[in-house]
């Protein structure tokens, strides 16, 4: 049973899918990999994958950035399902932790990017339905904009003020009461 | 106006990037900030504030947010003296909130929290339903015909999960025990209704709700404590379905009862709670006013015919505080009978106390457990001005005095605080600022004296400059905001220990100074 399960998995990792960029680079990924991408999966489920997955809506240097996060991610995926069978086994859950951190480290490394990057990144995870991604990314902008003041925020993403000077003071009036 | 416009950043040269997301993604930005950060970026532009303010938003923010605990202590007295009704809210690292929670009236009783809302109500007024997070309140008119009659309401607030209404849910209960009052008829206001709706009970049922035990709202079902008539006065879970408008009895768990307690009398405990989205019921044996031996906590299965399984068994080995347990994110809080309410790490099913392993959370002492009742909370930014139908929303007018003439000597004392706060800050200032120079001169000049009135001189001085390293030269004033009971009682702990230290600086200073003259004197004799 076992052999024959892992029999399935090689070839199903062994499946390429050819994904190409908005500038018409081509990428050649294992199906595990792109699978990461909801987006790609129902195509694949589909059987509409032949000659290749265009995503017009990614350039090649962000699908390569994807890419580079599914590979890892897929990997880790695949890992944590060989051992969950012997999940009470101490030895693996070490295994485990050690792996978490790694892919932790991974995640922050990988968001070590310019700020056009990042939203580029976001855009992607979006379209290619890729939740880790999404979550990740987002968790970033969410962290640059805590603890900033509204006139910092404004500053750092260039938004312009709006507001009328009716709605400013009903703010103030609206927010006296709050509690933190 | 055209003017302001344009000494403003100049408009629309580059789009910001973060506002060409699409809507759906700024939201998912959004979802990872607490509400107090959002609540902030409100007044960054226009379109932020419009996702922020959506009722929408403010329900699927909230599935993001972090629960934590919240302690409500209501008003009571202590050896002659009134406290107000607070909350105290506990952040993800446990760490208590220090200011008093504005929307919080000092007479305010709590009947219920959830998602982030309050439901509040005073003897004499209204029904209040706030937001802690955004201090946005809601104001309904009770049922009660007269509101003499109201100390025997039961009000309770609650959120039906399939119909997302809120609910608060009322009923007389029984004047006395004697007169064995029956009510037959509940009565219910779903937030944004036009008034409130009497369900009929399908028998008159004679039940009331046993004082300070909690109630437990899952799932859209009602849980509280009753004591049945029928069965000799034995406590019972009553069950009130909103949805479906239904009621039921659960009989309790059958209990293991202590050998040490036989002898002492019948003095059980039951309290009702929420644990991990179940209803729990715990149980303890007290004596002489304070929790002894095993406390046991068991959950409902609400799938395998309403039976109940065992939780928790915690041996309880020194005496707590007769009062309801919490139980949240693995932890246990639990007030210990030395006034310090410690949180304990749940180890296991069944497991001892060891004092040394208990966190101390807060100090609620004098305070005993009069009351103080337990909630999950969340900050949340769920706006209320949807629901103004036939209630009022407002906010408070103004952070004013409290007026009634119960309060008075606790605003004395406040004010009396906040007096001696300024005054030894000043003098602290003053040490600070001038006589540190003074001092250290003093102990230089003393150099060239004999060793005895040096050795005293410097001693003195160095035991001034030793205090004056303590000395906290940025402090927040306390007659900014109010602080809560509890801050109150740390606040004034500082300032006497304040207070000590400049008296012992005083004292060494003039000391030094008579040392100083008797030695002059002693010269020019």
């Amino acid at each position: 049973m076992a052999s024959a399960g892992s029999g399935d998995e090689k070839a199903a990792a062994a499946a390429m899918i050819t994904l190409i960029s908005s500038d018409n680079e081509k990428f050649e990924v294992t199906e595990a990999t792109a699978t990461l991408s909801q987006t790609i999966r129902h195509m694949i489920e589909d059987g509409c994958t032949d000659g290749g997955v265009p995503l017009p809506n990614v350039t090649s240097k962000i699908l390569a950035r994807v890419i580079e996060y599914c590979k890892k991610h897929a990997t880790a995926a695949a890992g944590e399902e060989g051992s969950s069978s012997s999940f009470s086994d101490a030895a693996f859950l070490e295994v485990d932790r050690a792996f978490l951190e790694e892919l932790e480290e991974f995640d922050d490394a990988f968001l070590e990017v310019d700020r056009a990057t990042l939203f580029d990144l976001i855009l992607a995870a979006n379209y290619l339905d890729i939740k880790g991604l999404l979550n990740l990314t987002c968790q970033k902008v969410a962290d640059s904009v805590k603890g900033k003041t509204p006139e910092q925020i404004r500053e750092m993403y260039n938004i312009v003020n709006d507001l009328t000077p009716e709605e400013e003071a009903e703010i103030r009036r609206e927010t006296q009461w709050a509690f933190e | 106006m055209a003017y302001k416009r344009t000494t403003r950043r100049r408009a629309g040269k580059e789009e910001s990037i973060i506002n060409c997301l699409p809507t759906e993604l700024i939201e998912h930005v959004f979802f990872s900030l607490p509400a107090s950060c959002l609540l902030q970026c409100t007044s960054v532009c226009k379109k932020w504030r419009k996702i922020i303010r959506d009722s929408q938003f403010a329900l699927a923010h909230l599935q993001h947010a972090s629960s934590c605990m919240l302690l409500f202590s209501p008003q009571g007295s202590v050896s002659g003296k009134l406290y107000p009704s607070d909350a105290i809210v506990f952040d993800e690292a446990w760490s208590p909130s220090k200011l008093a929670v504005p929307v919080i009236g000092p007479d305010d009783r709590i009947c219920g929290s959830c998602n982030g809302l309050l439901c509040l109500h005073t003897p004499t007024s209204t029904i209040k339903i706030a937001n802690l997070a955004t201090g946005e309140c809601l104001h309904l008119k009770k049922p009660t015909k007269s509101l003499k009659d109201d100390h025997l309401s039961f009000y309770r607030f609650g959120f039906h999960p399939a119909t997302k209404e809120y609910m608060v849910i009322h009923f007389s209960q029984e004047s006395s025990p004697l007169t064995v009052g029956r009510f037959n008829v509940i009565q219910v206001y779903t937030l944004g209704d036009e008034k409130w709706k009497d369900v009929a009970t399908p028998e008159p049922l004679s039940l009331n709700c046993v004082k300070n035990s909690g109630v437990a709202i899952v799932d859209g079902t009602m849980y509280w404590l009753a004591e049945d008539k029928g069965s000799d006065w034995q406590h019972v879970v009553m069950s009130f379905h909103i949805g479906e408008q239904s009621f039921a009895h659960i009989q309790l768990p059958a209990v293991d009862l202590e050998d040490w307690a036989l002898g002492i009398g019948d003095d059980r405990h039951y309290w009702i709670t929420e644990i991990d989205g179940k209803v729990c019921v715990s149980t303890a044996q007290s004596w002489e006013g304070m929790l002894f031996g095993k406390l046991q906590m068991w959950t409902l299965n609400e799938q395998v015919g309403q039976c109940w399984s065992q939780e928790y068994i915690i041996n309880l080995l020194s005496p707590f505080a007769l009062g309801l347990p919490f139980v949240n994110g693995g932890k246990i809080v639990i007030q210990h009978c030395d006034g310090n309410l410690c949180s304990y790490e749940l180890l296991g099913k069944n497991f001892e106390i060891e004092l040394t392993k208990m966190v101390k959370l807060l100090d609620l002492s004098p305070r005993g457990e009069d009351g103080m009742q337990f909630y999950v909370f969340v900050k949340s930014l769920v706006p209320l001005d949807v629901y103004a139908k036939a209630a009022i929303v407002h906010r408070p007018k103004r952070l004013g005095e409290w007026r009634l003439k119960k309060w008075k000597a606790w605003e004395q004392e406040r004010v009396t605080q906040e007096v001696a706060w300024r005054r030894i800050h000043q003098k602290e200032h003053e040490w600070m600022a001038h006589r540190r120079a003074a001092v250290m001169e003093i102990k230089e000049t003393s150099q060239g004296l004999p060793d005895g009135i040096q050795a005293q001189i410097s001693m003195e001085m160095d035991r001034i400059l030793q205090h004056l390293q303590d000395c906290p030269d940025q402090h927040r004033s306390p007659a900014q905001q109010r602080l809560n009971w509890v801050e109150m009682m740390q606040e004034r702990k500082k300032l006497s220990a304040r207070l000590e230290r400049h008296k012992v600086m005083e004292d060494s200073l003039d000391r030094a100074i008579s040392c100083l003259s008797q030695w002059q004197t002693s010269l020019t004799a």
